[in-house]
């Protein structure tokens, strides 16, 4: 999954730069408070590893194509998201680097595509609640095929992203997206598999080495909420201005459909509702009303990622209230 | 799998190798040769998809370095192929889809899928030419040290080298691992699909053991988490010169083609 240069124009390119750095520092940050001196050995050491695995292609059974370990989740399960995410740079550039594999203006992408879901969305989202309550052999095997089929699925369609806002390929989203997911769906399982029966082993023979409980409860959330939320307001807002003016794969496909005329619904609830939506909709179009400048599509971006997060937050709150309530009348 | 590993291995020997010699081209500042390698994408990326005079014109770069370097084109085109395909696959997609009539300036009316799928492969092949010259005229440990002198944080130039040395210990590590297997399994064809997870997981707990007594040695030696990376690798005035030059002559052809 390793994206080239070519693939990329120097505004995505440069952004993905920007959004990785960000996850960077604040990883960094993260492991210099550890300042666990041997973790670096045990990181260089996992790294080498799933740098010579990512050497191996697998064949795919029934499809003619191959694929390979992305690692993220298997270092995530011993190292921990931060020192994970760390590693996983160390690996792509070395590839980038020093075998020409993966590209250096595409080595920001790279790192989102293959580290940061991988790292952060399967150690925090998925890794973490389920080994919260004790390492099991089956629970160590679902996570790892749930991650990696999950991650894998997020760094496929971020390429078809980046590929597609770059304008380098004619190929509609859609079909791309059709193209890339269900062979990384395949990817993924395996991946799953092999990293499940690799922890699974190290559970039984060194569970120490594994990402341990008392790890995991003291990994702070507060942290990653930012870095995830700071990352989405600038993939939000600098990918909202680079984004086509044509409409989207959707929208591309009903077009088509109907011969290049435009859908018109002229029912009085059909009305109705294009009226109210006029009225509550504070950014149409992605745009501030009556502009249609780059500015206000960058706002658009930002305006969305705040408004998703205050209504999480509220939505946490409430339910925060509600359990609060409940263990209170039981 | 062992097939793959060893080509891998060829290649990194190769590229070793190649950094090791004393050539012009190994001599000059890592510092200048990164920068140069990076203005050198961002421009050939920067080209629009149809702008297929602009992309061919920056096949100087990677041509006069190759010519100096006397570096083997069969050479490239083995570690390069595989890489290529994929641009070929996008492009074709694209004379696919794309069969508009445009004007490219001296070639005359073409469908755009045709102009695009020559922009697209000729900046593929161009872009990884260009690393493959970075990769194969610089030293790990120079690279590691343009990193940082470009203010890429220690602990990851450190993980870099870490890997890069453990990456033997994790060979050798698996080398003998799969003697003894096929040593109790005569005859079989690679390893039983049954056992790929013991067998790497082994092989991880393994390598953590050796590298743990490699890093406290390193310890004992006075390591404290920080490779001494030579310092005094100033940028000399024939360096910087060899720098502006292509600066000046990537940007003018830049400018040319606005």
């Amino acid at each position: 999954m390793h994206m080239s240069d070519a693939l990329l124009i120097p505004a995505v390119g440069g952004t993905m730069y920007l959004t990785s750095a960000i996850a960077a520092r604040q990883s960094i940050k993260k492991i210099n408070l550890e300042e666990d001196y041997k973790k670096l050995s045990l990181m260089g050491v996992a790294g080498a590893f799933v740098f010579a695995a990512q050497m191996v292609n697998f064949t795919i059974p029934g499809t003619g194509a191959s694929g390979h370990l992305c690692g993220g989740v298997l270092l995530t399960a011993i190292l921990g998201p931060y020192a994970a995410f760390i590693t996983m740079i160390g690996i792509l550039l070395i590839q980038a680097l020093m075998f020409a594999d993966g590209g250096i203006l595409a080595l920001g992408c790279n790192i989102w595509n293959m580290a940061f879901y991988g790292c952060f969305l399967g150690g925090f989202l998925i890794w973490k609640p389920m080994m919260k309550q004790g390492m099991t052999k089956k629970k160590i095997m679902a996570a790892s095929v749930i991650a990696s089929m999950l991650t894998l699925q997020l760094g496929a369609f971020s390429v078809v992203l980046e590929t597609t806002i770059s304008g380098i390929t004619e190929l509609p989203l859609i079909q791309f997206t059709a193209l890339m997911q269900p062979i990384h769906l395949i990817i993924g399982l395996i991946e799953g598999l092999i990293t499940g029966s690799v922890l699974v082993y190290m559970y039984e023979t060194r569970p120490e080495i594994i990402w341990n409980e008392k790890t995991i409860c003291e990994a702070g959330n507060k942290k990653t909420i930012q870095l995830i939320f700071t990352a989405s307001l600038i993939v939000s807002g600098l990918f909202a201005l680079l984004a086509s003016g044509n409409p989207d794969g959707l929208e591309w496909a009903i077009e088509r459909a109907a011969n290049g005329t435009e859908i018109i619904r002229n029912s009085a609830v059909h009305h109705l509702l294009s009226k109210l939506q006029i009225g509550t909709s504070l950014l149409p179009d992605y745009s501030l009303p009556g502009s249609s400048t780059p500015f206000g599509t960058f706002v658009s971006g930002i305006t969305g990622v705040l408004l998703l997060t205050a209504s999480g937050i509220l939505a946490s709150f409430v339910l925060k209230r509600f359990r609060k309530k409940k263990n209170y009348e039981s | 799998m062992n097939h793959k590993l060893s080509e891998r291995l060829v290649l990194l020997n190769y590229f070793e190798k190649a950094s090791d010699q004393e050539t012009w081209m190994v001599k000059i500042n890592p510092l200048c040769k990164v920068i140069l390698t990076i203005l050198f994408l961002v421009i050939l990326m920067s080209f629009p998809k149809y702008e297929i005079l602009g992309t061919a014109g920056m096949i100087l770069y990677p041509s006069v370095l190759f010519a100096m370097e006397h570096t083997s084109i069969k050479k490239i085109v083995k570690t390069l192929g595989p890489i290529w395909l994929i641009f070929i696959l996008f492009g074709l997609v694209n004379i696919v889809i794309d069969k508009e009539m445009i004007s490219v300036p001296i070639i005359g009316r073409m469908p755009g899928g045709v102009a695009s799928c020559i922009t697209l492969v000729l900046k593929g092949i161009l872009a990884s030419a260009a690393s493959f010259i970075l990769v194969s005229t610089t030293k790990v440990e120079d690279i590691c040290f343009s990193l940082q002198v470009m203010k890429v944080p220690k602990i990851i130039c450190i993980q870099m080298m870490l890997m890069f040395r453990y990456l033997s210990v994790i060979l050798k590590e698996a080398e003998s691992m799969n003697e003894a297997y096929h040593l109790r399994a005569p005859g079989q064809k690679g390893i039983d699909r049954r056992a790929w997870g013991s067998f790497l997981g082994k092989l991880l707990i393994r390598s953590i053991d050796k590298a743990e007594l490699i890093y406290e040695s390193m310890m004992l030696r006075g390591f404290r988490g920080e490779f001494r990376l030579e310092k005094n690798k100033k940028i000399k005035k024939k360096e910087l010169a060899y720098l502006l030059l292509w600066t000046g002559i990537l940007f003018l052809w830049r400018c040319c083609i606005l």
